[in-house]
């Protein structure tokens, strides 16, 4: 159960990144009535750059915990991106009922802007050190043009648009949805109206992708406190999980418009259409539309016409990336896991003011990592 | 075979403009990004063999570098790549060419 949770979002954080870490943390331990001797386990993740610049941390957890004055008897570091926050509450949760540790931290996030400034990723972080290796057939792939990840991405949109007949303007209904939710939320960085012109006449950064599609890198740490009680909160926990892994490149894939989420949700797609809302990783247009049809809520190839004909606020047909996504809160350190979860969370514990989900009785979250094909986890949170 | 073998191969079937590929002798299936071990069926049972140099683009982008892609060949592989030429689109038949990029000679994909 989580007793507490917290975020420490900026557009640009002028400070170091423990900063940062230290602002989550303390809001989650007040949440949850704890403080930071009370905490006996640790778990995060490492992206190069997004630490203060650094492009490796040797025993990272370490420098970290003894920094904020940690001492857990159990750490764990979960590297693959986006969703590894989600993987680390499910595992966090089993840890505590096998009475491994009492509370459990879990800490992700960094500081993406300084990467952002540099004009890279940190999925094309190897241009700026060659040091960093993305793949093992080196030359092969990193000599070429690509813009990691968002022209991996395009390939797909574009994919999606041959084989199905999807559109740059469904595309841009989803972005425009999402906006007015982020309107709603009183939380988000990105506000005000946006139309769809406004989406489809943003700069095509590798078609068919427009800058308004994609996810703008931020700063900020998650901070989720994971118990043996739910302290002030209401007594959630994972009731469905799956999580999927494949390492094929995309030209070694058959149809890359069929991403892990397929694999991690097959043994429970009735259960997540009997959520009450939908928190589904939005690192750029398109691979909201490929978990939409990839988890089963809507038909292969239908996502561009169901966005279209159907409204995802907190009072529509299908509430969905209620707060806004991470297109509107800004993607922390490149990985929206956390911004899933922080939403849902709001959510589920009724904390979402003028823009609450009506009866929140169980959420779908579903995260992304190593692009739109490596990773996916599946969750569903209820009572 | 080792990896850099696998490596040291390719590099000399670029220079005579030539396409590489892997072919696995236990299972049938090709691949392209070298390993010395079948990806499909963990056979180390491989052999080094020649495309016929044409393809597909199964699925392309423009950005400020140019069109990039993947193309899939006849033979049951595919590769990301490069494409020039004009009408650059999902479906289009390409040709495979060779130039230097960044140091290495490279395959291309070319819309004639």
């Amino acid at each position: 159960m989580i007793s507490g949770f917290a975020e420490a979002v900026y557009k640009n954080y002028n400070g170091s990144v423990y900063d940062l870490m230290d602002e989550a943390l303390g809001k989650a331990l007040e949440m949850a009535g704890l403080e930071r001797k009370d905490l006996d386990g640790f778990m995060t993740t490492f992206l190069p750059g997004v630490f203060d610049g650094n492009i490796y941390m040797h025993f990272f957890p370490d420098q970290i915990c003894g920094y904020l004055g940690i001492t857990p008897k159990y750490i764990d570091s979960l590297d693959y991106g986006g969703p590894s926050v989600l993987s680390a509450l499910w595992r966090a949760e089993r840890l505590i009922k096998d009475g491994v540790a009492e509370n459990i931290l879990l800490l992700f996030g960094g500081k993406g802007s300084d990467v952002r400034k540099r004009k890279q990723t940190v999925d094309s972080f190897e241009k700026l050190y060659p040091e960093i290796t993305n793949t093992p057939y080196r030359h092969l792939i990193n000599l070429y043009n690509s813009m990691n990840p968002v022209s991996d991405y395009a390939l797909v949109a574009e994919r999606h648009k041959k084989i199905y007949g999807s559109t740059d303007t469904q595309r841009a209904e989803l972005i425009v949805k999402q906006r007015k939710n982020a309107n709603r939320s009183g939380y988000a960085m990105f506000t005000g109206e946006l139309s769809l012109e406004d989406v489809l006449n943003s700069p095509v950064i590798s078609s068919p992708l427009h800058l308004l599609e994609i996810v703008y890198p931020v700063d900020g740490f998650h901070a989720f406190i994971v118990s043996n009680k739910p302290g002030k909160l209401r007594g959630i926990r994972i009731q469905n999980y799956g999580e999927a892994h494949q390492s094929f490149l995309p030209p070694e894939i058959d149809d890359i418009t069929l991403t892990p989420a397929a694999e991690s949700t097959k043994n429970f797609r009735r259960e997540i259409a009997k959520c009450d809302f939908y928190e589904l990783y939005d690192s750029f247009s398109i691979t909201v539309m490929l978990q939409l049809e990839n988890t089963g809520i809507v038909p292969k190839g239908q996502s561009g016409k169901f966005i279209e004909k159907n409204s995802i606020s907190v009072d529509g047909d299908l509430p969905l990336n209620t707060g806004g996504g991470s297109i509107n809160r800004g993607q922390p350190a490149y990985m929206s896991g956390s911004v899933l979860l922080y939403e849902a969370l709001l959510q589920m514990n009724e904390m979402a003011d003028g823009n609450q989900v009506k009866s929140p009785g169980k959420v779908f979250i579903n995260g992304i990592g190593g692009w739109y094909r490596n990773h996916s986890v599946s969750l569903i949170l209820g009572d | 075979m080792k990896v850099d073998d696998l490596y040291n191969e390719y590099d000399k079937i670029f220079a005579s403009n030539k396409m590489p590929f892997i072919k696995c002798k236990t299972c049938d299936k090709a691949y392209y990004y070298p390993r010395n071990v079948c990806p499909f069926c963990g056979s180390s049972n491989i052999e080094i063999m020649i495309s016929s140099g044409t393809g597909e683009i199964y699925s392309c982008t423009e950005f400020k570098g140019g069109f990039y892609g993947i193309i899939k060949f006849p033979e049951g592989f595919g590769a990301y790549m490069n494409i020039d030429g004009d009408n650059i689109v999902i479906g289009r038949n390409v040709i495979i060419k060779f130039r230097e990029i960044g140091g290495k000679i490279l395959p291309y994909a070319y819309v004639d």
